[in-house]
C-alpha cells in the first residue's frame, strides 16, 4: 500500500512538487493575506533552509551536528552587522552572510573533520558554545548581550520588503534557491562521493574519492546555506542577539531534521514546516501548556514507528529506475 | 623479463606487540596472476592494506610501475591505478549496483560543484560516460540485470561481483581481490575462475588472495605463501604444492 502510494508519488514526482510549489506561492492569497498566519510561514521557510542545509551535513555526509544553530547565527550576524555599520543590504548583505558562514564552516572543518562521528558530534557542540560566547563578548562588533537593533527589511534595489506576504516570496524564493543547489549537488559525481564516503570511507576512499576534500565541500555548502537563513532572518526581523543562535535553536533545526527523514530534501522541508506549525496549531487550540509532552510523545512514536524519519530512506529516483525494470519484466523490486 | 607492475621490499607491519607481516619481498610482473595464499592470520589482507595505503608499512617500501607509493594516501594510490575488493564486502548500501560502478569510476571524470550547479557540458558529457562505462562493466561481469538494485539487495555471490565490477570501474591497471571466492558455491566459484582468466586476457594484471586452493592452483602464475606474517615459500603452483613447509604450514607440525 505505502510502496504503491511511492511508486505513484516517484511517477509523478514532477507534478506533485509543482502542486506543492504552486500551493506554497498560493500560501498568503488562501491565509488571506492573515499577518499572523503568514508570518509562520516566513519562519517555516526560514526553517526549512536550515533543515535544508543540516541534511546536506548530517544527512548526507553522515556527520551528526549539535551546533548547526551557529551557522546560522554567524549568517545572521554578518547581514545585521553589515546593515547597521554601512547600511549594506540585500544581496550584499545574503551574499556576505553565506561567505561568513561559509568560511567559519570551512575552518571548523579544516581543523576537525579528521576526527571521527561522535567526537565530531560534540565539537559541533562546543563550536555552537564558542561562537555564542564570542557574540556575547566581542562588545565592539556585536554589542555584546544587547544584540543588534534595527536591522533594515530588506531591500533590493529599492524594492522594500516591508510586509510579511513580501517576505514570505523572498524566504520562498531562498527556499527554492536551496533545494535547487542541495539537488544538483547531490545528483552529481559530487553528490555520489558524498552518499560513498557516509556509507563507507575505506571503500570510497578506495575508490579514489578524497574523503576529507568532499566531507570538507559538504561542510562548506551547508554552513553556507544556514548562513543564508540567518541572513533572511535579520532582515525579517530586525533585531539579533546571541541567545537565539544557541544550543536549543541546534536541537530544534536537528529534530525537524530527524522527523522528516534525512537525506530526502522533501523530508526537511517537510519536517521544517510541521514543527513550525505545530506549536501554532497546539497554541490556537489551547494546548500549548501540554507542547512539550506532545512532542515527546511525537518523537516516541516516530522513533518506534520510523526510526529513519517519515521521508527517510525514500528515493523517488531510484523507485523509478526499480519499476521501469519491473514493468520490463526484467528483476525484483530491492527496496532496502 | 616483462615489466614489473608492482613490488614490496622488506615490507613488515606492526600492530603494538604484533608482527602481523615480517619482511615480505614480492614481485607482481606485468599481465600475470600473482597469489597469496597462507592460513587464516596469516597477514594476507594486512599486506593489500599495506600496498593500497590503508596502513603505511613499519618498515620496507612498495613501488607501483617505477614509483614509490609507501607512506602516499589511500585515494591517490587507486587513483594511480590500483583498483581492489575487500574480503568483508564494503559495497555502497544506499546505492544502486550501477551507482556503486560509477562511483567507482570517480578519478577519471573531473566535473566539480560548480559543474553539477550549472550542468555544463563537461558535466553532461561524464555523466553519460560514466554511466554508459558502468553499464558495459555490468554487462561485462553479468550484472546488467540487477543495475537498479540497491547493492545490499544483492545475493552475496553477486555482491562479491559487483566488489569486482566497482574496481574494474576506474580502469585500473592492478587489481587487488581479496578472497572473491569466498562464501560461493562450487559453480560460482568455477565462474569466477573462469571471469577472472578473462580478465588476466584482457590485460589485467592480478594480485590475488585466496583460500579457494583449486581456484589458486588452476589460475596463479606465481604464489606467494605467508604464515603468521613470514613468506615461507614461494613459486608456480607445482613448486609451492611441493614445498614442505606449506605442506606443513597448512596441515600442522603433527602432520
Ligand atoms: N588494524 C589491526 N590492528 C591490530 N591487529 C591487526 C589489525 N589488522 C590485522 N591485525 C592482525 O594481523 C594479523 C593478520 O591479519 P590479516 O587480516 O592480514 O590476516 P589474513 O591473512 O588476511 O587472514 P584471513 O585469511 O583470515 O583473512 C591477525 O592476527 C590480525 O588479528
Ligand atoms: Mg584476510
Amino acid at each position: 500500500m505505502i510502496r504503491k502510494l511511492i511508486s505513484l508519488w516517484a511517477k509523478y514526482e514532477k507534478w506533485v512538487t509543482l502542486v506543492l510549489v504552486a500551493l506554497a506561492v498560493l500560501f498568503p492569497v488562501i491565509s488571506g493575506f492573515n499577518r499572523y498566519v503568514v508570518n509562520i510561514g516566513v519562519m517555516a521557510g526560514i526553517y526549512a533552509i536550515l533543515t535544508l542545509s543540516l541534511n546536506m551535513m548530517t544527512g548526507y555526509t553522515g556527520v551528526v551536528t549539535l551546533g548547526h544553530a551557529a551557522f546560522y547565527g554567524l549568517g545572521a550576524y554578518a547581514a545585521g552587522i553589515l546593515n547597521w555599520r554601512l547600511g549594506l543590504n540585500v544581496p550584499l548583505t545574503f551574499i556576505a552572510a553565506m561567505v561568513v558562514s561559509g568560511l567559519f564552516g570551512l575552518l571548523l572543518g579544516l581543523t576537525t573533520l579528521q576526527l571521527s562521528g561522535r567526537y565530531l558530534t560534540i565539537v559541533t557542540l562546543s563550536f555552537c558554545e564558542i561562537i555564542r560566547i564570542l557574540l556575547i563578548n566581542l562588545e565592539w562588533l556585536t554589542r555584546g548581550p544587547l544584540g543588534i537593533t534595527n536591522i533594515k527589511k530588506a531591500n533590493l534595489f529599492g524594492f522594500v520588503f516591508n510586509t510579511a506576504t513580501k517576505n514570505y516570496y523572498l524566504v520562498l524564493a531562498m527556499v527554492l534557491l536551496s533545494v535547487f543547489i542541495v539537488h544538483r549537488v547531490m545528483n552529481s559525481r559530487t553528490g555520489r562521493a558524498i552518499i560513498a564516503l557516509k556509507n563507507d570511507e575505506t571503500a570510497a576512499s578506495s575508490m579514489s574519492v578524497n574523503v576529507f576534500a568532499y566531507k570538507l565541500r559538504a561542510f562548506c555548502i551547508s554552513s553556507a546555506i544556514a548562513g543564508l537563513a540567518g541572513a533572511l532572518y535579520a532582515h525579517y526581523i530586525g533585531y539579533i542577539d546571541p541567545n537565539s543562535f544557541g544550543f536549543t535553536q541546534s536541537i530544534q533545526i536537528l529534530s525537524m531534521g530527524i522527523l522528516g527523514g534525512l537525506g530526502n530534501i522533501f523530508g526537511s522541508i517537510f519536517g521544517a514546516v510541521s514543527l513550525s506549525v505545530l506549536p501554532e496549531l497546539l497554541r490556537s487550540i489551547g494546548l500549548e501548556d501540554f507542547r512539550q509532552v506532545i512532542y515527546g510523545v511525537l518523537l516516541a512514536l516516530l522513533v518506534l514507528i520510523r526510526p529513519m524519519g517519515i521521508f527517510g530512506k525514500i528515493n523517488l529516483r531510484h523507485r523509478r529506475l526499480q519499476d521501469s525494470l519491473q514493468l520490463a519484466g526484467e528483476g525484483e523490486e530491492a527496496e532496502a | 623479463m616483462s615489466e614489473i607492475v608492482l613490488s614490496g621490499k622488506g615490507v613488515t607491519q606492526r600492530f603494538g606487540g604484533l608482527t602481523a607481516v615480517q619482511d615480505v619481498t614480492f614481485e607482481v610482473p606485468k599481465g600475470e596472476i600473482v597469489s597469496i595464499i597462507g592460513p587464516n592470520g596469516a597477514g594476507k589482507s594486512t599486506l593489500f592494506n599495506c600496498v593500497t595505503g590503508i596502513y603505511t608499512p613499519t618498515e620496507g617500501q612498495i613501488f607501483f610501475l617505477g614509483q614509490e607509493i609507501t607512506g602516499k594516501k589511500v585515494h591517490e594510490i587507486s587513483a594511480l591505478g590500483i583498483g581492489r575488493t575487500f574480503q568483508n564486502i564494503r559495497l555502497f548500501s544506499e546505492m544502486t549496483a550501477l551507482e556503486n560502478v560509477i562511483v567507482g569510476s570517480h578519478a577519471k571524470a573531473k566535473s566539480g560543484i560548480a559543474d553539477a550547479l550549472l550542468h555544463t557540458p563537461r558535466y553532461r558529457r561524464e555523466e553519460e560516460e560514466a554511466v554508459k562505462k558502468a553499464e558495459e562493466i555490468l554487462k561485462l561481469t553479468g550484472l546488467y540485470e540487477y543495475r537498479y538494485h540497491y547493492a545490499t539487495a544483492l545475493s552475496y555471490g553477486l555482491q562479491r561481483r559487483l566488489e569486482i565490477a566497482r574496481a574494474l570501474a576506474s580502469d585500473p591497471v592492478l587489481l587487488l581481490l581479496d578472497e572473491p571466492a569466498a562464501g560461493m558455491n562450487e559453480q560460482e566459484t568455477h565462474s569466477l575462475t573462469e571471469f577472472i582468466r578473462e580478465l588476466k586476457g584482457m590485460g589485467y594484471t592480478i594480485l590475488l588472495i585466496e583460500h579457494d586452493m583449486k581456484l589458486i592452483m588452476n589460475i596463479s602464475d606465481y604464489i606467494y605463501v605467508l604464515d603468521r606474517g613470514i613468506p615461507i615459500a614461494e613459486g608456480t603452483a607445482d613448486e609451492v604444492r611441493q614445498n614442505p613447509l606449506v605442506i606443513e604450514a597448512y596441515l600442522g607440525k603433527e602432520a
